[in-house]
């Protein structure tokens, strides 16, 4: 579905990324691991087309999305989930859920995603009339998702979705990703933990200021000796 | 149905409705306009014309009014889509400013003159039905998609461009249609007045109407109908108090402001909702 071809970006004269090349395929996820600075996150601001890369191409269901507006991407139907989780703090749970089928006009189907996702994150419900500032953040991270799931997105990704949680919370944030494996969604997942990260993944890519050096099956890179090494506290 | 005076006086603070309504548009996407006296000028200026040396009928004149603005309202939003806050309000301020001055000086609408002898057009069920028109407008938006799209355009734009909104493209719609309410509400003035000129369309007037949407409630529109229509007709009201009527106009909007200074009809967000 997405197809990442030798992209390369830069920040001025910094390259990020130096021709890196991801594929996800409709109905996997794809965890993509690496160490802070490794460029994990822009790679998806190119995707998602805040940012151009020099060079390569990125293709979305076939065709290039390279160079194109923001919004257009979202409308195709890529939504990301970013760090810091653009939670529109002055409205409500249920309203931030609104805003997130903006693009859509069904309205049996919006209620009908909305009590999914009320099902999916029962702490919603219960807080469904309270603004999103007044949420923690646990809360607001599944508020995030929850939104992005109501535009009813053919590629998800989630940028370090579990990042300041505290570990209870961590493992919502996992079952809830595993739930979206069952449901054969379409998942980039970009993650610092790597370990929880490469359990959920059908194949994972590694990272490393800029390139690529490592993918394969979750299982295959959660079992692989550099992975250990460098990311899992490897072995003595 | 009524009589003159009434009439008269319903006519007056419908208008005023429509005008402080029209500020509405572009503020619900979070930009605060005070071009649109302006465009009340170019809207009402154009139909008179129309309507005194071309007779032509008042319908094309109202759609002329209407067209016109809407058409410069989309190529100034797009010159104003990159700013905000106070730069915007003094950008559209110039605006206002420009056009003025412009009416001043051409004299086909009469320059400092004016343009008397207006037919008197307008019917109290004109400016109301279009009030209704707009109560209804607004009913309508929070629930419809472009709706959505310019509440997030209001809160938090980069947020909005997470969710696939066309931020630039909704603020220019929003401020053309502001423009457009607000030349046919000039054409609506221009016909109930019989007399409009250059000096009419300015700073005063604007500051009338942003001071009936801050009374009412800068972020709600029917605040601004309340505050259109309170502030309109207490002159009228504070008539028995004969010369003291603008201090206690003046006293009343302060009481008001400093117990409730989000506007009247404004809901009480004293919750912090910073995050």
């Amino acid at each position: 579905m997405l197809r990442v071809s030798d992209v390369q970006v830069g920040y001025g004269a910094i390259r990020a990324l130096r021709g890196v090349s991801l594929e996800v395929m409709e109905g996997e996820v794809v965890a993509l691991i690496g160490a802070n600075g490794a460029g994990k996150s822009t790679l998806l601001r190119t995707i998602s087309g805040v940012l151009r890369p020099s060079s390569g191409d990125v293709l979305f269901e076939g065709q290039s999305i390279c160079g194109m507006a923001e919004d257009k991407i979202v409308r195709r139907g890529i939504l990301q989930v970013q760090e810091g989780r653009g939670i529109l703090t002055r409205m409500t749970v249920q309203e931030n859920l609104e805003m997130g089928a903006y693009g859509r006009s069904d309205k049996a189907g919006i209620r009908h995603d909305m009590d999914m996702i009320f099902d999916k994150f029962p702490v919603l419900r219960a807080r469904r009339k309270q603004f999103g500032a007044t949420l923690s953040g646990g809360e607001q991270q599944m508020l995030a998702i929850g939104r992005a799931l109501m535009a009813r997105p053919k590629l998800l990704m989630l940028d370090e979705p579990s990042l300041g949680l505290a570990p209870m919370l961590v493992q919502e944030i996992f079952r809830t990703i595993m739930d979206f494996k069952q449901e054969k969604r379409t998942i980039l997942l970009v993650e610092q933990n790597a370990r929880k990260a490469l359990q959920c993944a059908d194949r994972g890519y590694v990272l490393e200021t800029g390139t690529i050096v490592l993918t394969g099956s979750g299982a295959a890179l959660l079992k692989s000796e550099e992975v250990q090494a460098a990311y899992l506290g490897g072995r003595a | 149905m009524f009589d003159r005076y009434t009439e008269s006086v319903l006519t007056n603070i419908g208008i005023n409705i429509i005008m402080t309504l029209s500020m509405y548009f572009p503020m619900a996407v979070g930009q605060l306009s005070i071009a649109q006296v302006g465009f009340m000028a170019i809207g009402a200026h154009l139909a008179t014309v129309l309507t005194l040396y071309l007779h032509t009928p008042f319908g094309l004149a109202v759609l002329a009014a209407a067209l016109v603005p809407w058409s410069l309202g989309l190529l100034f939003g797009r010159l104003i889509v990159r700013l905000q806050g106070l730069t915007l309000a003094f950008a559209t301020f110039a605006f206002m400013e420009v056009v003025q001055v412009f009416f001043l000086n051409f004299t086909p609408t009469g320059d400092a003159r004016g343009l008397k002898g207006i037919a008197p057009l307008t019917q109290l069920w004109h400016v109301w039905g279009l009030v209704l028109l707009l109560v209804l407008f607004f009913c309508r938006l929070r629930h419809s998609r472009i709706g959505r799209a310019m509440a997030m355009v209001k809160h938090d734009e980069v947020v909005a461009v997470t969710l696939g909104v066309n931020v630039p493209q909704t603020k220019v719609l929003a401020f053309a249609a502001g423009a457009l309410v607000a030349g046919v509400g000039g054409v609506l003035y221009a016909h109930y007045a019989l007399y409009i000129q250059y000096s009419y369309f300015g700073a005063d007037k604007a500051l009338a109407l942003l001071t009936y949407a801050v009374f009412g409630g800068i972020d709600v529109w029917f605040g601004g109908v309340l505050g259109a229509a309170v502030l309109s007709y207490m002159p009228v009201l504070l008539h028995v108090f004969d010369h003291w009527r603008l201090e206690i106009h003046g006293a009343i909007i302060l009481g008001v402001m400093s117990m409730r200074p989000q506007g009247v009809l404004a809901p009480d967000l004293s919750v912090d909702t910073r995050a």
